[in-house]
């Protein structure tokens, strides 16, 4: 065992009966895995500005997607079911509506590898981007809008985005006919062919799939050294250059309000809570035969409403109950987090507070302040249904925690980061910074909002070789 | 240069371990600085996992928090098997003391100890304490695995059955799916043990950690192997060595398919490429049956006692099957395969025990061995042969050799050794049942 010679003698000798008693053998099943294709990553919504008509979901998916990703492109996962729910009023947190995203693939073709007649694509490409009938595997998907017992098929076989390997992919795909488009490259207006209409006419809205830029931006190391923030310029973008995997959502107001009117006023029911989960199939192991009667019913794995929670304030041996219960119980299971922030008590430790000269006591315990903020009281409303839900108020224009926006034509979205380290450290919105305020790249100024996938070519996270 | 800090961060761990204890110290407090030393310890690598690695160690040397502690020995056992080093579980145990030393009882400690335990081939004590989580953490999903795994080796199929259906209940994924596959293919549902492992391959696609999808590759592909599907089993290998290069797993069945194929070099390279990495019994094994069909009779030899002196180490049970099969030291055998027995009666155990019996000439015990091993119809052409050749030492020819040619049935080329002493127990057993009648 190389570990060994890594230790100290005097160390060994203490520790030599539990190394005797290792067994070399090595067979175990893994226990612990990542399923990033049901790993909710981000959630924005908010509404048009001024208009207030159009309500703007992304739902993003697969954490830290590396660009240069071949020779298995990521994707969504057939297997999954993705949703986006929202709920409406003050005093609910049941699904008043579901989106439910269903994938599937196209099987590739066999084809005999040694019949030198065949041209590129089938299962005998080694480049994935050769193997599928659009040079990609074609993954299509479907929509469907749950009201109550009613689910309406919205949007049916719409093709998802494909991935951006880079210029040459791009170029060769088209020469080969397989690549349908007037572009000549990986642009915004290739990205806008897959924005596809749901409901007769558009109707219901517009959806996309695909990947895109990861939007999010953060001091991924600074955070998660115990908070330990740093200055601008000094802070570094821990998500920057990294993909994600996005379902955008562009629905008309008056599609998600009971009445099907655009509220004006505030009321109770102008409020709606949205958040975004993947569930996989549970299976029954003891039916024999292998039939689909051994498929069950669909478990979550994954959800997102607010940013952070899951990352920052529920502690380790809660994560997979958090992951597979709703918003509906989130007081009973996981209130003691949001009342009793960890956070605080680590930034205390690692004496964030001292350097402040702030008393850390009023932070660390009944914070109702926070359900109060995430509840959008400042906003004028009672919320008696508490859960990770983003709120967003149907009346007036959206700004964190009502709504998280994605400012289009700039690199500025909601500084969730900021304003939640805030609220969660001091009780203030603002006040305490991450360093990272921009992101990486250049929202689009309709959706799927997020930009242009990076590019595997170049884009990559390799570094050239000497 | 983080390499270098992490080392550093270890080595004044390690210092302040020492200048800190005062004279009267406990011994929990030298277990906790030497749990602190080998937990921080450097990983001694610069990939993915290494790097998490060391940003938790840093994060722990500037404030000690047991969510930390536990995803540290996580990420250790994570890089235990990405390195196929079991060594590294006794960093994950040490990252599971220090957590339970800030909180006692920290659930995710317990279940980093639960799969240290496995690891140890300490399953009743991995059972029991699986259990007793269960008891205050009903839905935990590691020490719901730890208690599927360590039900399976004690023999229990229904009380795997029963964790992994509860696992999958919580947790579908890579992990339960691959369980269910799994104990379908023990229960004899092939068919349904592919469905399931695709979907297990499926879950585990895209992760930056690719071993957990390696493994499943290579478990698929191990059904295909053992209903002789040479090009399935194949193409599983081949895909496991893309997501996890040089992964030993896949170079062992490909190896198998080679040797299946009639290519005893192809395979001897594999395998020894196989053991620089992770030097398994089997391993060695199937590397002496390689070398000898390829004329190699001294490297044989030495690949032999590489199994024996491996198997010494910390097999026992692949050292008393490898004896066993060979027909030697068969006192050795029955005394590691009893002791085996006694401990985790599971059953590639109860198959291995059985052959040990039969070749000492107990056909009586190894009869009642092999059909606990078949008991639940898992589609084994070794648990098949060997089920047959007992049964025709009983006198039962009829029903031994049915037994013996469903196993050749299944996968003509099953063991390079075995498959042929099966063709010629079929000679004999067609020979003994013609003669009175003639």
């Amino acid at each position: 065992m190389r570990f060994r010679s890594r230790l100290t003698g005097l160390l060994l000798a203490g520790l030599l009966s539990p190394l005797m008693a290792l067994a070399s053998s090595h067979r175990e099943a893994p226990a612990i895995s990542f399923d990033p294709a049901a790993d909710n990553t981000d959630l924005w919504a908010w509404i048009k500005p001024g208009t207030h008509d159009r309500l703007y979901i992304v739902a993003a998916y697969n954490p830290l997607e590396e660009p240069s990703g071949g020779p298995n492109f990521h994707k969504f996962s057939d297997d999954v079911l993705y949703e986006v729910h929202i709920v409406r009023g003050v005093s609910s947190l049941a699904d008043a509506i579901t989106y439910e995203i269903r994938f599937r693939t196209e099987p590739l073709t066999r084809v005999d590898v040694a019949d030198l007649t065949k041209g590129p694509g089938g299962g005998k490409e080694f480049f994935a981007q050769l193997s599928g009938s659009v040079g990609f595997q074609k993954q299509t998907y479907t929509v469907t809008k749950v009201q109550g017992r009613q689910s309406t098929v919205i949007a049916r076989d719409v093709p998802v985005a494909p991935p951006n390997p880079g210029p040459r992919t791009f170029a060769t795909l088209k020469a080969l006919g397989l690549l349908n488009t007037p572009q000549n490259a990986y642009n915004d207006d290739f990205s806008q062919e897959f924005v596809r209409p749901m409901g007769n006419g558009g109707s219901e809205g517009t959806v996309f799939a695909g990947p895109r830029d990861d939007g999010f931006y953060v001091d991924l190391g600074g955070i998660f050294d115990l908070a330990n923030v740093r200055a601008k310029g000094t802070a570094q973008d821990g998500v920057a250059g990294f993909n994600c995997h996005a379902i955008a959502l562009d629905i008309p107001v008056t599609r998600v309000t009971a009445d099907g009117q655009l509220p004006t006023t505030r009321t109770n029911d102008s409020i709606i809570g949205v958040w975004a989960s993947a569930s996989r199939r549970k299976i029954n192991i003891q039916r024999q035969n292998g039939g689909a009667e051994a498929i069950g019913p669909w478990v979550q794995v994954s959800r997102l409403g607010l940013p952070l929670v899951n990352e920052a304030v529920i502690g380790l041996q809660d994560k997979d109950k958090f992951n597979r219960t709703t918003p509906a119980t989130d007081v009973a299971n996981f209130g003691a987090y949001f009342l009793n922030p960890i956070i605080v008590r680590d930034a205390e430790a690692v004496g964030i507070y001292a350097a402040l000269g702030v008393d850390p006591t009023p932070f660390k315990s009944n914070r109702t302040d926070i359900l109060d903020i995430i509840g959008l009281k400042q906003n004028g409303y009672n919320v008696t249904a508490i859960g990770d839900v983003l709120r967003v108020d149907l009346t007036t224009d959206s700004a964190f925690p009502n709504g998280r926006v994605i400012y289009g034509g700039t690199n500025k979205e909601d500084d969730v980061t900021d304003i939640l380290l805030s609220v969660l450290l001091t009780g203030a919105p603002s006040g305490v910074s991450d360093g990272v305020d921009n992101n990486d790249a250049t929202y689009l100024t309709r959706s799927p909002w997020l930009a242009k996938p990076w590019s595997g070519f170049d884009q990559g996270h390799g570094k050239p070789t000497p | 240069m983080r390499l270098l800090h992490a080392a550093i961060l270890g080595v004044v761990a390690l210092l302040l371990g020492a200048a800190c204890k005062p004279r009267s110290q406990s011994a929990a407090q030298v277990d906790l600085a030497e749990a602190r030393a080998l937990a921080l310890a450097a990983p001694g690598g610069d990939g993915p996992l290494d790097r998490d690695l060391l940003g938790i160690q840093e994060r722990l040397v500037q404030k000690p928090v047991a969510d930390d502690w536990v995803l540290l020995g996580q990420t250790w056992i994570r890089k235990a098997r990405r390195a196929a080093d079991p060594g590294l579980y006794l960093a994950a145990d040490a990252a599971a003391t220090l957590a339970l030393s800030l909180q006692p009882g920290h659930r995710g400690a317990m279940g980093l100890r639960g799969m240290v335990l496995l690891n140890q081939h300490a399953f009743l004590e991995a059972r029991n304490l699986a259990m007793a989580e269960l008891a205050r953490a009903p839905d935990d999903v590691l020490t719901l695995a730890t208690l599927s795994d360590a039900t399976l080796e004690l023999g229990d199929v229904a009380g795997a059955l029963a964790a992994s259906q509860r696992l999958v209940d919580v947790k579908p994924g890579l992990a339960s799916y691959g369980r269910a596959a799994h104990l379908r293919w023990v229960t004899g549902d092939v068919a349904g043990a592919k469905q399931l492992y695709a979907r297990a391959i499926e879950a585990g696609r895209g992760a930056r950690d690719p071993e957990p999808l390696a493994w499943m590759l290579v478990q698929a592909a191990g059904v295909f192997w053992h209903e002789g599907d040479l090009d399935g089993a194949l193409a599983g290998a081949e895909q496991a060595l893309l997501a996890v290069p040089g992964y030993a797993p896949a170079l062992v069945l490909e190896a198998r398919c080679r040797l299946a194929r009639g290519e005893p070099d192809a395979a001897s390279a594999l395998l020894q490429r196989a053991l620089t990495t992770q030097p398994l019994v089997e391993t060695a094994w199937l590397l002496a049956d390689a070398r000898t069909l390829a004329g190699d009779p001294a490297g044989a030899a030495a690949a032999e006692a590489r199994v024996v002196q491996e198997g010494r180490k910390g097999d026992a049970l692949m050292l008393g099957a490898f004896l066993a099969s060979r027909g030697r030291n068969l006192d050795e055998a029955l005394r590691l395969l009893e002791a085996e027995h006694r401990d985790r009666p599971g059953l590639t155990v109860e198959d291995a025990y059985a052959w040990a019996l039969h070749r000492a000439g107990r056909h009586t015990e190894a009869r009642a061995a092999i059909d606990r091993a078949l008991a639940h119809g898992t589609p084994d052409p070794r648990f098949l042969f060997h089920a047959g050749a007992i049964r025709l030492a009983q006198g039962d020819r009829d029903a031994g050799a049915v037994l013996v040619r469903r196993a050749l049935a299944l996968n003509p080329a099953f063991d390079p050794v075995a498959a042929a002493e099966a063709r010629t127990l079929l000679g004999d057993a067609r020979a003994i049942s013609l003669a009175p009648g003639e």
